[in-house]
């Protein structure tokens, strides 16, 4: 039985903080991890005039690699020590989620989004857990020139099922392509999730990323944008349910290179019972973005004493024409709100899955398959344990 | 020998309004050079660069310490021994502890009278307005020159109502001594950094403010801190006790020439806010270029206590100052009200922390930053809201303006909630003076130039209103000298 001792350093912050939280990095035991575990179901469906290539692991991270130029490497960012991995194609999770994947995985998957191709139906890669089992894999998305694509990447288990799910998926996008990435996760309790992003994007390119996270025990999520184009478009809409003492950690960075570009990252979600979160998002202007325009959302809603909400929302800028900005709001439910809501009937508990379920289908609604949003539905009303009139 | 390198002091009229367009008319003809005289002359005695036992002994012994003060100077030379340098801020590589002189004593006592300060030490804070200040608005006043006060003095009136404002070493060894020892480096233990466990090692000068119970200070107290010497550092300890129900404006103003090696400031400020009482503590910066300004303030407030913090930092070629408040009681509250403005070869790494631990308290942070000719900016906050701060409160709001192409603007904010029934809200925007509206005041014939300098006074300005005006005119002549040459 393959059996690893070591931890995974991932979500590493570009910049250090104080570090008083320990927000400056997640660390991941992954002594449990192995390989003996039952392989989850993989279903792949629409896949139109999208081409995919089977080819050996390395090989797929050699032919990502030389489509990037890569980031240059930075000693400091922010007048700092700079913190983050050296990662030729830079993802969320970083350098040491890809170099265990290149360890423990074959065969990786290339999807090639033919020159000009829209297809609106998404290409679905479906991963069912059963009660237990191990996942490792990687994708390489390349949508070529002025492409329009839509992939759909959903992982669902019983509510019980254990194990790890590993994950990457880089994506190309050249001049003019839009890829729609959707990821989502209704895995059971006892499964831990490291499922990261990494996307560069040329001239005119735009890359809608939704990530819903709702199941699973400990989630490691992350996605590094290369907007190295000009005119380039990245937008992030994540929902995220955390319950138990479950964990999120998220990472998310929109590195703006090109001009004219746009970063959006837009976070909401609810914590209850002891349930804990980071959530790291970076809008990077670097130099040569002038003209571009960042923003940064995150909206949290705390449902119960015990939780702990941890959010760093960064700005780094090195160039002068630009509009960066970001939010934060932490709150709860508002007696009055409940109030209201218990007088017609509608207790509190079934209020705050209303609640959380509206903020949360505002995101799912825009995912262009019925089943997958009917799945979110689901899996929130469980969640809460409300009956089904609601 | 003086080498006075400038004439020309700020003349100002307490009469006139504080706003922008009337201070930034009173500024009109000062020059950059105002505080950047030198006076050689001076250092009386120092002990030798570097920082060893005996150094810390010698210190101790010239400060007539206590045997406990004695102690803790050596216990915390330990931790300073035993801790690492912080990775996380600016590069502080140019900063050799070797070369530091960390005790530099002038060629006088303190004084409290002016006439009774050296000609050459007087004429350094008659040029920074000093005196003029305490006649016309101030209630007391404490000048530091190097290590040591030079000066010090309280209004009788003030003196009469309770009020105790004195320097640290008076305070040591005097009727307040144990209150003293209770508090000092208690809020900021010397475990906290490694520039915490310097300052309690070699600290010297700095003042004590004790407000006793229901005691309401109409004027403000100043201390002002002038770091001459060459290669030195300068390691004041600020103790502010506001008693219940009490209220106080202290003034904190800091200056130095520049040398042509680093300097340092490891300074300490530790401020205790009862029950009810209030606390508004102002600072303006303007460190010569050439220092390393690794500050550390902290402040704990108490049931309904208030605790204000405003803050301009200018000056500094690398500087580490996050003032923090700990609310502690019910119902306290805290407003940080800062602005930073770095310029070619700065490094400024400022912003503030609240820990919220009393039930309903409050917090609000309104932080500006401007960065130009390469300078670089970085505002850090966090906001801890721990399980027993039920129904707090925080609002951040942060702001930066890039007025070039080769500076660097950074946000870098936590939140830690750990309490369900909160409300936190977080704001921040990085951008540039704005082409429009640059456009539509030229187009009421303003130059391009003022134009400008008018946008980022605005930019500034809810700052400077809540500064007494003549410091509110201090900051803008700083925010004024920064922006000369910028603007072609």
């Amino acid at each position: 039985m393959m059996t690893d001792t070591r931890s995974l350093n991932v979500n590493i912050l570009p910049c250090p903080t104080w570090n008083k939280l320990s927000v400056n990095r997640a660390t991941v035991d992954i002594s449990s991890f192995s390989k003996e575990k039952e392989k989850p179901q993989f279903t792949l469906n629409n896949l139109g005039p999208v081409r995919r290539t089977k080819i050996r692991a390395v090989e797929a991270e050699k032919y990502a690699d030389s489509l990037s130029d890569g980031i240059r490497r930075e000693a400091y960012i922010a007048g700092k020590r700079a913190i983050y991995q050296e990662q030729h194609f830079q993802t969320g999770l970083g350098r040491e989620l890809t170099d265990f994947l290149l360890e423990n995985v074959d065969e990786a998957e290339i999807y090639t989004v033919p020159e000009a191709a829209e297809v609106y139906a998404p290409v679905i890669l479906k991963w069912e857990f059963g009660k237990t089992g191990h996942s490792a894999s990687m994708q390489v998305i390349h949508a070529l020139k002025d492409s329009h694509s839509t992939f759909l990447i959903f992982t669902k288990s019983e509510k019980e099922a254990s194990g790890e799910l590993m994950m990457e998926t880089k994506v190309i996008l050249e001049e003019g392509a839009t890829v729609n990435l959707i990821k989502v996760n209704l895995l059971g309790d006892g499964i831990t999730v490291l499922n990261d992003t990494g996307a560069l994007l040329r001239d005119n390119a735009t890359f809608n990323f939704t990530q819903m996270v709702l199941g699973g025990n400990k989630n490691y999520v992350g996605c590094f944008a290369d907007q190295c184009g000009d005119n380039t478009i990245f937008n992030i809409n994540a929902g995220y349910l955390v319950n138990k003492d479950h964990l999120l950690d998220i990472n998310y960075h929109g590195a703006m290179r090109g001009k004219n570009s746009d970063a959006k990252i837009f976070v909401k979600g609810s914590l209850s019972d002891s349930a804990r979160k980071v959530f790291r998002g970076t809008i990077d202007f670097r130099k040569g973005s002038k003209g571009s325009k960042g923003d940064e959302q995150e909206d949290v809603l705390l449902l119960t004493p015990g939780v702990i909400n941890k959010t760093v929302p960064v700005i780094l800028t090195e160039e002068e024409d630009v509009d960066g900005r970001h939010g934060a709001t932490v709150g709860n439910l508002l007696p009055d709100m409940l109030y209201y809501l218990g007088t017609r009937g509608i207790d509190s508990k079934a209020a705050e899955m209303l609640i959380t379920r509206g903020r949360l289908l505002s995101i799912a609604n825009t995912i262009p398959d019925d089943e997958t949003v009917n799945f979110i539905n689901l899996f929130i009303r469980e969640a809460f344990e409300v009956n089904e009139c609601f | 020998m003086n080498n006075m390198e400038t004439e020309g002091a700020i003349h100002y009229d307490p009469a006139i309004d504080n706003s922008v367009d009337d201070i930034n008319a009173y500024l009109e003809g000062t020059d950059r050079s105002l505080y950047n005289f030198r006076d050689e002359s001076t250092d009386y005695y120092k002990v030798d660069s570097g920082l060893t036992r005996d150094i810390v002994d010698k210190i101790s012994e010239e400060k007539h310490d206590p045997e406990w003060m004695h102690e803790f100077r050596l216990k915390c030379l330990d931790i300073y021994n035993n801790l690492n340098v912080p990775q996380w801020g600016p590069p502080i590589d140019g900063l050799n502890m070797d070369n530091i002189v960390t005790y530099v004593r002038p060629n006088t006592d303190m004084k409290a009278s002016w006439d009774q300060v050296p000609e050459e030490i007087k004429s350094a804070f008659d040029k920074l307005g000093i005196p003029q200040a305490e006649h016309e608005f101030l209630a007391g006043v404490g000048a530091q020159y190097d290590s040591e006060l030079v000066y010090h003095n309280l209004q009788e009136s003030v003196a009469k109502m309770g009020v105790v404002y004195s320097d640290m070493e008076s305070a040591l060894n005097g009727p307040y001594k144990d209150m003293v020892k209770e508090y000092f480096m208690h809020l900021v233990p010397p475990t906290d950094h490694k520039f915490a466990a310097l300052h309690g090692a070699v600290w010297s000068g700095g003042s004590f403010v004790y407000i006793p119970k229901g005691v309401k200070v109409e004027v403000p107290l100043q201390s002002y801190f002038r770091l001459n010497a060459k290669g030195a550092g300068q390691f004041e300890h600020t103790l502010i006790i506001v008693d219940e129900g009490a209220d106080l404006h202290f003034i904190e103003g800091c200056s130095a020439p520049k040398w042509n090696v680093a300097n340092l400031h490891a300074g300490c400020v530790e401020l205790y806010v009862k029950k009810n009482a209030r606390l508004r503590y102002s600072t303006i910066e303007n460190w010569a270029k050439n220092m390393y300004n690794l500050n550390t303030k902290r402040a704990i407030v108490e049931e309904g206590g208030r605790m204000e913090w405003v803050s301009g930092s200018f000056g500094s070629h690398v500087s580490y100052l996050y003032p923090t408040t700990i609310l502690k009681g019910d119902k306290s509250s805290c407003e940080y009200t800062g602005i930073t403005f770095s310029g070619k070869g700065q490094d400024l790494d400022t912003g503030c922390r609240m820990v919220h631990m009393g039930k309903r308290s409050s917090s609000l942070i309104t932080a500006k930053s401007l960065a130009k000719d390469g300078g670089i900016n970085t505002f850090r906050s966090e906001i801890k809201v721990l399980p027993e701060a039920e129904a707090s409160k925080s609002s951040v709001d942060c702001q930066s303006l890039m007025l070039d192409d080769i500076s660097r603007s950074d946000t870098i904010p936590e939140i830690d909630v750990r309490v369900d029934n909160c409300d936190i809200g977080h704001e921040a925007k990085i951008g540039r003076i704005s082409d429009e509206a640059v456009f539509y005041l030229m187009s009421r014939g303003i130059p391009e130039n003022e134009a400008k300098a008018m946008i980022v006074s605005g930019f500034a300005n809810p700052i400077s209103k809540e500064l007494p005006l003549e410091y509110a005119a201090e900051m803008n002549n700083l925010i004024k000298l920064e922006m000369e040459g910028s603007m072609i």
